[in-house]
């Protein structure tokens, strides 16, 4: 596999170097895809600016002792990722997934504090890969997937609604009501049923055998953290209109609406929703809703006695 | 020895590890006090922050960071400070300490502690960063010397020169990695005894120990194996330099069971019960370089 070498030159060997370049200079030789020696191979005289940088002795040149750094630069960000997505990285096998990061860190260097955000792009970078060989089609909503779960095990903690605080409206006010979903808990639309084969991927992982066979989808997919552990289920259709709109912060009376039978002449204006089929929407509507308040998934952005 | 220090003496204790929160919450350990990693749990819930505060309910706790980057010429991560000031205002440590590093520039960061060049430059520069640092988070900190694979021929002094300065210019604490001297004596051809007697005891708020690993004739701080016998010595040594000093032993790779990391954790507070005997058992704290002090 060819790997594209976007560096710059080093500035090594500049005996005027301040402390800004003497770190510019180390970085770009440890974050160098093919490490410190191809790096210093490439361009003129940059073995000897190496020498003028840094000091080797009996013990390791110079650039064995650099050759340290990059490695664990490279080890470290990749064994992070692995453990994000650790059924991506199986489906793609050893070999692949390493040239994968060795790629993305090229595309995407850490910029934040915390390993936690190091492979926010990584599902998009390998649904731009979709289809190359060993790249199955559904390879992006997987990573897609457990980019989310890991998002919803750490988020910061937040109240959720409960049972009770909905026992505390008025009935005549449900119909006021908004949520906002509460940090970590997402809906996903995947092109791809993964949801159907999570398991069957993570036996494949653990045994390295073939990689299962992934339905078509789509599947809309809430993912959620509940008693402390990151979950996910694929919603039905109804379902996950009406959990999109609560997370869009819609007011409960349109949730309910979207439960409604369809009605053929409703442009005639002469259409008349039953009493029954209300009271049957409404009942989807408030089964959905306590199904997600349970999940702790929801937070009241606007209680009813907020509401006008 | 009576050392004047602005932290309390918290005994000995181990790295507060995911691998033992069961262990830990549902029994007694032998343990006087953790350290917690920052970064597991700022901006971070669930369980890891339900853990944290569980244990700090029955423990002291310290935090310990590994992303100040104090020493890097980027502008210093007010997100970053923000991040930990709440923690730490959410969890009431002891007392929060970082590396004397550098993890990343332009805007990168490696996730990964490398070393500076110890030059009155870099001296400088760090100084104005702790003190600013200890202004955003409204307390001293303190910080901790790296190991290091690499030497930088710009340096102007030794390391021990330029972390006791540090301390001194910036009036912050000091974790004392006994480990790090042992193997940067080891990969630099010091005696870490000189480093150990450069430092001012009054500065060292903690001690670290840990294992080192071996890659050809470097040996690099992997915290994945237990204590050497010359560290051992050499935090002899720095007892009965240094008087008594909250110690803390670290597991990071290869993590094994609770009750062998707490009894490396006893094997500690035994040493501390009389700094003044030398094992015959334990090795030189040059790794047999250089001979008995």
């Amino acid at each position: 596999m060819e790997i594209t070498d976007h560096r710059p030159d080093p500035k090594v060997g500049d005996p005027n170097l301040d402390l800004a370049g003497v770190q510019g200079a180390v970085w770009e030789l440890i974050v160098a895809p093919e490490g410190v020696a191809k790096a210093l191979e490439e361009g003129p005289g940059r073995r000897e600016a190496l020498a003028a940088l840094l000091a080797g002795d009996e013990r390791a040149t110079a650039e064995e002792r650099l050759d340290v750094y990059a490695n664990m630069y490279f080890f470290r960000i990749k064994a992070a990722l692995e453990e994000d997505f650790p059924r991506t990285a199986a489906v793609l096998g050893e070999a692949r997934w390493h040239n994968l990061v060795t790629d993305y860190l090229l595309a995407h260097p850490s910029t934040h504090w915390s390993l936690r955000w190091v492979g926010r792009r990584l599902p998009a970078f390998v649904r731009a890969r979709s289809g190359r060989e060993g790249f199955p089609p559904w390879l992006g909503d997987l990573s897609e997937l457990e980019w989310a779960r890991g998002a919803a095990f750490q988020a910061e903690d937040a109240p959720a609604a409960t049972r009770a605080d909905l026992a505390a409206v008025a009935p005549e006010r449900w119909g006021e009501l908004r949520f906002a979903a509460v940090p970590g808990a997402q809906l996903l639309v995947l092109g791809w049923d993964v949801p159907a084969a999570w398991d069957a991927l993570e036996e494949q992982r653990g045994s390295g055998g073939p990689v299962p066979d992934v339905p078509v989808g789509p599947r809309t997919v809430l993912v959620y953290r509940e008693a402390g552990d990151d979950a996910h289920e694929a919603l039905e259709g109804g379902e996950a209109h009406a959990t999109r709109m609560l997370f869009e912060g819609r007011d409960f009376a349109e949730v309910c609406e979207t439960f409604l039978p369809a009605v053929e002449d409703a442009a005639e204006g002469t259409a008349e929703i039953s009493p029954e089929a209300a009271e049957a929407a409404g009942a989807r509507a408030v089964a959905l809703l306590v199904s997600l308040v349970d999940r702790g998934v929801l937070r009241l952005a606007r209680p009813a006695g907020e509401a006008g | 020895m009576a050392v004047d220090r602005p932290v309390p003496f918290l005994g000995f204790g181990i790295g507060l590890r995911r691998e033992h929160y069961r262990e830990i919450l549902e029994g007694e350990p032998r343990c006087d006090f953790f350290e917690a990693i920052s970064e597991n749990y700022m901006e971070v819930g669930g369980r890891a922050r339900e853990v944290l505060l569980a244990v700090r309910e029955r423990f002291p706790l310290v935090l310990h960071g590994v992303s100040l980057s104090i020493g890097s010429t980027d502008p210093l991560d007010t997100g970053y400070l923000r991040a930990l000031r709440a923690l730490a205002e959410d969890v009431a440590p002891e007392w929060v300490s970082d590396h004397l590093c550098w993890t990343g520039v332009g805007g990168h960061n490696a996730h990964d502690l490398l070393p500076l060049p110890y030059t009155e430059e870099a001296l400088a520069h760090v100084v104005e960063r702790v003190r600013r640092v200890q202004d955003a988070l409204g307390r001293r900190i303190a910080l901790e010397n790296v190991s290091s694979y690499m030497t930088y021929r710009a340096s102007e002094m030794p390391e021990w020169e330029f972390v006791a300065r540090v301390a001194e210019g910036a009036d912050c604490g000091l974790l004392f990695d006994v480990n790090n001297i042992f193997v940067s004596g080891h990969n630099h051809g010091f005696d870490p005894r000189t480093y150990l007697e450069a430092i001012p005891p009054e500065r060292v708020w903690q001690i670290h120990l840990a294992g080192p690993s071996e890659r050809g004739a470097l040996l690099l701080d992997t915290h994945d194996s237990p204590v050497r016998d010359e560290v051992w010595e050499l935090y002899r040594l720095a007892l009965l330099r240094f008087g008594p000093v909250s110690t803390i032993l670290e597991r990071d790779d290869h993590i094994p069971p609770l009750a062998e990391v707490l009894a490396e954790r006893d094997h500690a507070a035994r040493i501390a019960d009389h700094p003044d005997r030398r094992s015959p058992n334990r090795g030189s704290p040059t790794g047999g370089q250089v001979c008995d002090p």
